[in-house]
């Protein structure tokens, strides 16, 4: 008897759980997973867009392999993505560090602002910081004439030499306090009292930051690499806003190629594969990031 | 020996001090120099630089609201991303509710699904979208961004909620369900009203990262005249090129409101982005 309404209970649960779900799930399958997989189907097929579509097995792939445009804009996707998540990073960790001194309203003011391009909108970004680098008027250029050193100015974003790592600035400059605000949060958690005890033993700041802070906060560290590499891989906002890849394809991503390739050039085939690569290249670095990071995390 | 001491200590906060005012500064410059651009003329811009303006010109802000949209714009966002967080929050309540709480078949494999989905780069599914939109005939409307909106933020979402129901006593449940209710009764007044806090942070971390995001927009919006915000900015980016103070007026516009939200809501964006993770 008890059994029996037991697990007449579960099937009723069940059977709500079941609806509940379902509505997400719609939404999620129409948005995410049927694009994804087309996305690969679409990777082994030609197809102009029109009616015209036939196998052509592994194809498209080579062709990517093939276009030059396209590594280059793989090495460069690489490079920003790697580069600013490894730059903005440490300094996030250093600011929660550093602000982590100081008092706790003058903290909060700092953090406030530190945090504030985080949550703007990278188009607006973008547009703020073709300011900055405008070769006449733009910020940059304009500091370096105010403290004599002009012979450093120059077009930045239309350069060759300096507009990846123009692009790569401004990613770290959005992001960095992310990075701070994570780390700043799981510190919250130290009990005051284990950095209480190591003072007494006569610990400098310096020393308690690296053999207790860090490797506490170690795990949201590592969290924090990650999400700012998923986050720096979709560059296309800021790159398109800032220079729309060039000069040349000096500074173009895989998103822009990609884009150009199915919507300009009509081969949807070839973005679709270069989508799929994509997918991979960023599945391997959250993965060995998450490799190179691992360890093992305190209980406290 | 102690004083020694407390004076290092203190040369040593500020020092903490000096370093994280220079990040701040290099953080709040470029916004503060957008706020007083959006005030000169441009004649003054290009004599003045660097202070403050000396003739306050707020016509670059009617400029910007009328001439270049950002009224409309900023209208056509809030009703997109507005009806798309309202969405997102009943259907990620639901489902995260579901995988916490109810006998879900498979539960831990559709969590680990929902999980893998927030590290796929959004470029991989934006083609065929537009395919499947275009042959619904939704390109270029409110819906073609909604849905895709919606569908987009649930899975970290529906794991924040599920990760809070999942920290909540079960003594909750069981009481109710001894008291008579229903699941959905159970539901809707045992639960529903707990989850506050945890709805405040999926819906503001949702707002933020729809208010900004531009891809999909110019795609699927490209032969239209709607334009959200992101988008809009584009357009007026080529159109006002070499005006520097209605360009600034427009950013400035887009900055203030966002700027004074942020303010009421950082604390649940942080926690948002950490989705539970870190402790405290």
């Amino acid at each position: 008897m008890k059994a029996g309404s037991k697990s007449k209970l579960n099937r009723t649960t069940t059977i709500t759980g079941i609806a509940f779900l379902i509505p997400a799930v719609v939404m999620i399958t129409f948005a995410i997973f049927i694009p994804t997989i087309w996305n690969f189907i679409l990777s082994f097929q030609h197809w102009d867009g029109g009616s015209n579509r036939s196998w052509v097995g592994l194809d498209n792939y080579k062709e990517v392999f093939a276009d030059k445009t396209a590594i280059i804009s793989i090495k460069h996707s690489v490079y920003l993505s790697v580069t600013s998540t490894f730059v903005a990073v440490i300094v996030g960790v250093v600011l929660a560090v550093l602000i982590y001194r100081l008092g706790r309203k003058e903290g909060m003011v700092y953090r406030l602002i530190l945090f504030i391009p985080s949550m703007m909108p990278l188009a607006i970004i973008g547009v703020l910081f073709t300011f900055i680098y405008n070769p006449e008027m733009g910020l940059l250029n304009q500091f370096l004439k105010l403290i004599g050193a002009d012979s450093l100015a120059t077009a930045w974003l239309e350069d060759k030499n300096t507009v990846l790592n123009a692009v790569v600035f401004v990613g770290i400059w959005r992001i960095a306090g992310l990075a701070m605000m994570l780390c700043f949060a799981a510190m919250q958690g130290i009990p005051i009292s284990l950095l209480e005890s190591s003072r007494l033993d006569g610990a400098g700041y310096f020393k308690q930051i690296t053999q207790i802070i860090i490797p506490l906060i170690k795990p949201i560290v590592l969290l924090s690499f990650i999400f700012t590499l998923v986050m720096q891989f979709k560059t296309y906002d800021l790159v398109f806003v800032l220079t729309k890849g060039g000069p040349g394809n000096f500074s173009k991503t895989v998103p822009l190629h990609m884009i150009d390739t199915a919507f300009s050039f009509g081969e949807y085939g070839q973005s679709a594969a270069m989508g799929f690569l994509f997918a991979i290249i960023v599945t391997f670095f959250i993965l060995l990031t998450n490799r190179l990071l691992r360890g093992e995390s305190y209980e406290y | 020996m102690s004083t020694s001491r407390n004076r290092n200590t203190s040369r040593g906060i500020n020092l903490s001090r000096i370093i994280t005012l220079a990040f701040v500064l290099t953080t709040v410059y470029p916004i503060l120099f957008v706020l007083l651009t959006s005030l000169k003329s441009t004649d003054e811009f290009y004599t003045n630089v660097w202070s403050y303006p000396h003739h306050f010109q707020w016509n670059n802000y009617s400029k910007a609201l009328f001439d270049a949209h950002i009224g409309v714009y900023f209208t056509t966002s809030l009703i997109i991303v507005g009806i798309s967080v309202i969405c997102i929050l009943i259907l990620g309540a639901l489902a995260g509710y579901a995988l916490a709480r109810l006998h879900v078949p498979y539960r831990n494999l559709i969590l680990f699904l929902l999980l893998s989905t927030t590290f796929l780069p959004s470029e991989t599914v934006i083609m065929p979208l537009y395919i499947m939109m275009s042959r619904m005939k939704l390109v270029g409307t409110y819906l073609s961004l909604i849905i895709p909106y919606i569908g987009w933020a649930l899975p970290i979402t529906i794991v924040i909620i599920q990760r809070f129901f999942v920290s909540l006593p079960n003594e909750l449940i069981e009481s109710a369900r001894m008291d008579g209710c229903t699941e959905t009764q159970t539901f809707r007044k045992v639960m529903a009203p707990l989850m506050l806090p945890a709805l405040a942070t999926c819906a503001i971390f949702s707002f933020v990262s729809l208010w900004g995001e531009l891809l999909w927009a110019s795609i699927a919006l490209s032969m239209s005249k709607v334009r959200t915000i992101p988008f809009g900015i584009l357009n007026f980016q080529s159109q006002f090129q070499t005006d520097w103070g209605p360009m600034a007026a427009a950013i400035a516009l887009i900055l203030i409101p966002l700027m004074i939200f942020f303010l009421f809501t950082q604390k649940y964006f942080v926690q948002g982005l950490t989705g539970g993770a870190v402790k405290g």
